[in-house]
């Protein structure tokens, strides 16, 4: 029983997401020049692949993450390409679309997860008829409302499912994670508090 | 400009046609929750009272084996998996499986069929140490492996991997991770016999050990992707449901009990081939938050083995039930009583009861933590047990 590791694409794909977005968008924030964001992402990848105790560095988050959803890597990629050409793809408008549904499915989902609230939500993402209804009033609100973008992302969530590119059959898989629902509820906070500030 | 706006309209329309078209249908698929029952054909009439005692493996090969799990072969044989290795929870712990010859009733050499290592490269990720692990055998003569593996923590960081052998078990396929919970799939764990549904999927009996323990099921098709799931419970103390057919429809499970003591087995009923479950309810028989194993007999009555103990496991014994478990009635205790040792692990947990092709039981179970021992009877003995 032995072997070399096998790369998972998408999984490696996800923490690499996550490192270099992480990375790319500090240096952005510290003014770094943006041949440096592209090298750091270029190390990044590197870093990742370095084995580690017969196996490349990344398998480590890779076994605790697993793989992240499609809206995640969608959001993260949208972080790397707005530090690395300094423009946003994904306006705040855009974000404020994706992250309250998020906000509020992820935490019904994760409530009925942990038993708080008595209801199959997770279960019913592998029959998720219903939650592609909501997905598609969701991309038709998002068109409706001039957010192409918001509205391609959920679009790109349900082809990815179709498809089956994670190894998840649950379409819930596809739209969230616990790094996106905490990343909204973040989100959730900061504008709450700047709201806040805006009134005083 | 309108002729852009038209083309643009017309380009979403097609988009959101092609990517939810497939998709929908897929999910409007109609899913039969039909179970296959375990016929009685081909089983011998009125024989002699059978029963025997034994080992799997023939000696001590790791100080510390738990968690047997048996099915029977297309051959008429018998193939056992369990865990073992320095200490449970060890990164050493291995699933191992051996053969039992029905015509010379022994068990051959064991052999390890998962560790950590290669579960870990196979699947790409850092895997620590594994776990619990069941067989199956699926409707074309394959057997599933359904084993956990923790990256990081203890039993609530648990994800199922699932491996296929087309050879009785001499060789099996590289893992396939099963993804079961919302939390980064971690708390998931196998314990229970999984069983068929009539359209082939695989009935696979799980609980959940983050935030909170409560049992459930999933449906597994022939290509190893999970199709359906159900919740048993939404206590947060029942776990390791064991799930018998009554008939094709209804479903009986039996769940261990992990809350405050005085504890009890409780049950729960569905009448929907597993979709949904009624409220779990105490029965009277003790459990020491303990794993229980059940089985439908050919006469059609139900077979539970358990630790019959409120508090230790040093009892597993056998009750029966001819009214699908509205009462019980126990009819033997394979073992009772145990001399306490310092600093040993003691005691008899986590039986499994699997019928062979010839209807004969085979009960398997841990052994002092160190042995897994097998019981063999057959109906002729259970009814002189009255």
């Amino acid at each position: 029983m032995s072997g070399n590791c096998v790369i998972q694409p998408y999984g490696f794909a996800g923490i690499y997401m996550l490192l270099a977005a992480g990375t790319v968008y500090a240096l952005r924030i510290w003014r770094f020049a943006p041949w440096t964001r592209i090298a750091a992402m270029a190390i990044c990848g590197a870093v990742l692949l370095i084995p580690v105790r017969g196996m490349p560095l990344y398998a480590y988050p890779y076994g605790l993450l697993g793989e992240l959803s499609v809206t995640t890597s969608l959001l993260l990629a949208g972080v790397v390409l707005a530090a690395l050409t300094g423009r946003g793809f994904i306006t705040s408008r855009d974000r404020a679309f994706l992250f309250v549904p998020v906000c509020v499915l992820g935490t019904i989902l994760y409530a009925t997860g942990m038993s708080i609230l008595p209801a199959g939500i997770y279960e019913a993402g592998f029959r998720p008829l219903w939650i592609l209804a909501l997905l598609l009033a969701w991309v038709l609100s998002g068109w409706m409302a001039g957010q192409p973008m918001a509205a391609g992302c959920v679009l790109a969530v349900v082809a990815a499912y179709s498809l089956r590119l994670l190894e998840s059959d649950n379409l819930w898989d596809y739209l969230l994670d616990p790094i996106l629902v905490m990343w909204s509820w973040g989100w959730g906070m900061t504008m709450l508090v700047r709201r806040m500030m805006n009134r005083t | 400009m309108a002729r852009t706006r038209v083309l643009r309209h017309a380009g979403f329309v097609t988009a959101l046609t092609v990517v939810f078209l497939p998709a929908i249908r897929e999910a409007a698929l109609p899913l039969t929750w039909r179970v296959t029952v375990p016929g009685t054909a081909g089983l011998a009439g009125t024989v002699r009272p059978l029963y025997m005692e034994g080992f799997v493996q023939a000696d001590e090969q790791s100080p510390v084996v738990h968690c047997a799990s048996a099915v029977s072969l297309d051959d008429g044989n018998l193939l056992a998996a369990w865990y073992g290795g320095s200490r449970e929870g060890a990164t050493d712990v291995a699933i191992y499986a051996a053969r039992y010859d029905a015509r010379t009733s022994s068990w051959g050499e064991s052999w390890p069929c998962a560790d950590a290592g290669e579960t870990g490269r196979d699947l790409g990720r850092c895997v620590r140490k594994l776990g619990n692990a069941v067989l199956c055998k699926d409707a074309r003569g394959r057997v599933w492996l359904f084993y956990v593996s923790i990256s990081m923590g203890g039993w609530s960081g648990s994800a199922i991997n699932a491996r296929v052998s087309n050879d009785g078990g001499r060789s099996w396929s590289t893992p396939r991770r099963l993804v079961t919970s919302p939390f980064l799939n971690k708390g998931t764990l196998v314990r229970g016999a999984p069983f068929l549904y009539a359209d082939g999927s695989i009935g696979l009996p799980v609980y959940h050990e983050l935030f909170g323990k409560y049992g459930g099921l999933i449906r597994i098709g022939h290509d190893g992707s999970l199709i359906a799931a159900s919740r048993l419970s939404w206590d947060r103390v029942l776990l390791q449901p064991a799930i018998v057919a009554l008939d094709g429809e209804r479903l009986i499970a039996f769940l261990r009990n992990s809350g405050e003591p005085t504890r009890c087995i409780l049950r729960c009923l569905s009448a929907d081939g597993g979709r949904t479950w009624s409220e779990p309810e105490g029965m009277p028989l003790p459990n020491p938050d303990a794993a229980v194993a059940a089985i439908r007999t050919t006469a059609g009555a139900l077979l539970l083995a358990f630790n019959n103990m409120e508090i230790d496991r040093d009892d597993l014994s056998l009750a029966i039930s001819s009214d699908d478990g509205a009462t019980w009635r126990v009819v033997h205790a394979f073992e009772q009583g145990i001399a306490e040792e310092e600093g040993e692990t003691r005691g008899f947990s986590y039986p499994f009861i699997v019928r062979s092709d010839d209807g004969i039981y085979h009960l398997l179970y841990t052994w002092h933590r160190k042995r897994i021992k097998h019981v063999i009877f057959n109906e002729a003995w259970l009814q002189g047990r009255g």
